[in-house]
């Protein structure tokens, strides 16, 4: 048989026009016409045009809703996202400002008093015990040194936090402490121990000078509490 | 007698893939239907005059589908029974091609009897 382009085109739409009746046939359903009288044309017709109206209006209050919906999740999404930022915020200053218990690499310090010996004088005497002065230079080296959270003898150091002398005693946050001292600090660990080991270091000054009872430990994971939020502090003077 | 073959092939196809049509063209597809069966006899009546031409078929074919959805769609626009228009053309048309095609036929029959008898 000869290939001609019209016959091709001929077939190609007679199968195109088969398909698309077959699909309609199969796809609607089958409704034999029904003869109706002028009058029940009418008032079918008025039943058609309320109904029409009807679902103009229905859709009409369809779109209102969904345009509040809308609105409403858009407003929702930005609320949440505003509220969880907020949190993680608080979340980040309550890690910074120590209310939160932390843990992570870093180093104990431990010092002690140097024991009583026979024939010390009152100089001797105040060289070997440790001072709250000397608490506050080591929180000041380790924190040069990039502690991000120290604490003494479990009590969390924080921007309001006091070291104090008390007489025989050190105080911190109010809190009494005795020795040996345990200060413990979140860090880098070698950054630590070169700074301590550094000679003119105040952890060398206690231990060579002062000969304390002085040393460090690395560490791989340090846990530091949270700070003590005593009923003495109040914002109320802030502003 | 091509399209008709076609015809046949695009029927027997449309049982077996049963293609879903969406329920929102239902009011298209019969007029869309009516010019496609219009211009497939068209086709016929010219082929058998001899007068087919490709071109006019296959953008006749197009035209009159899309001219006969999109009269449909402005009359669903309007608030006007505008597919009334194109059922009535395409109607008419088809069994005016049929007359043609059925006289064409049989003149031929007769001619092909007056040469046997020859």
């Amino acid at each position: 048989m000869k290939f001609d382009e019209g016959k091709v085109l001929l077939l190609l739409s007679g199968i195109l026009t088969g398909v698309v009746i077959t699909s309609f046939i199969f796809s609607t359903s089958f409704k034999q016409t029904k003869f109706i009288t002028y009058n029940e044309y009418k008032n079918m017709n008025n039943e058609v045009n309320s109904l029409k109206l009807e679902i103009k209006g229905l859709t009409n209050d369809y779109e209102i809703l969904t345009k509040k919906l809308r609105k409403y999740q858009r407003s929702d999404n930005k609320d949440k996202s505003i509220n969880d930022t907020i949190k993680k915020e608080l979340d980040e200053v309550k890690l910074f400002y120590g209310l939160t218990p932390v843990k992570g690499p870093g180093i104990i310090v431990i010092i002690d008093d140097r024991h009583f010996s026979l024939g010390d004088n009152d100089e001797d005497l105040l060289m070997r015990i440790t001072h709250n002065y000397d608490l506050l230079s080591m929180v000041n080296e380790l924190r040069n040194a990039g502690a991000e959270a120290i604490a003494i003898n479990g009590e969390r150091i924080t921007a309001n936090t006091a070291i104090t002398c008390e007489g025989p005693i050190t105080m911190i946050n109010n809190r009494y402490v005795v020795p040996p001292f345990e200060i413990t600090a979140i860090g880098n660990p070698d950054a630590f121990e070169y700074s301590l080991s550094v000679n003119e270091s105040y952890y060398n000054y206690l231990k060579d000078m002062r000969r304390l009872k002085i040393s460090f430990k690395k560490m791989d994971k340090v846990i530091i509490p949270e700070a003590y939020v005593g009923t003495s502090y109040k914002d109320e003077r802030l502003k | 007698m091509i399209p008709f073959i076609g015809l046949l092939i695009g029927i027997i196809l449309g049982i077996f893939l049963k293609i879903d049509i969406p329920a929102s063209y239902t009011t298209y597809f019969p007029v869309a239907i009516l010019a496609a069966l219009d211009s497939v006899f068209g086709g016929v009546r010219a082929g058998i005059e001899n007068k087919f031409d490709t071109e006019i078929f296959i953008s006749g074919f197009f035209s009159n589908i899309i001219i006969a959805a999109g009269l449909t769609y402005l009359g669903d626009r309007l608030g006007v029974p505008m597919y009334l228009a194109a059922v009535l053309v395409f109607g008419s048309r088809l069994f005016n091609n049929f007359a043609i095609i059925r006289r064409l036929l049989i003149e031929k029959g007769r001619r092909k009897v007056k040469q046997r008898e020859e």
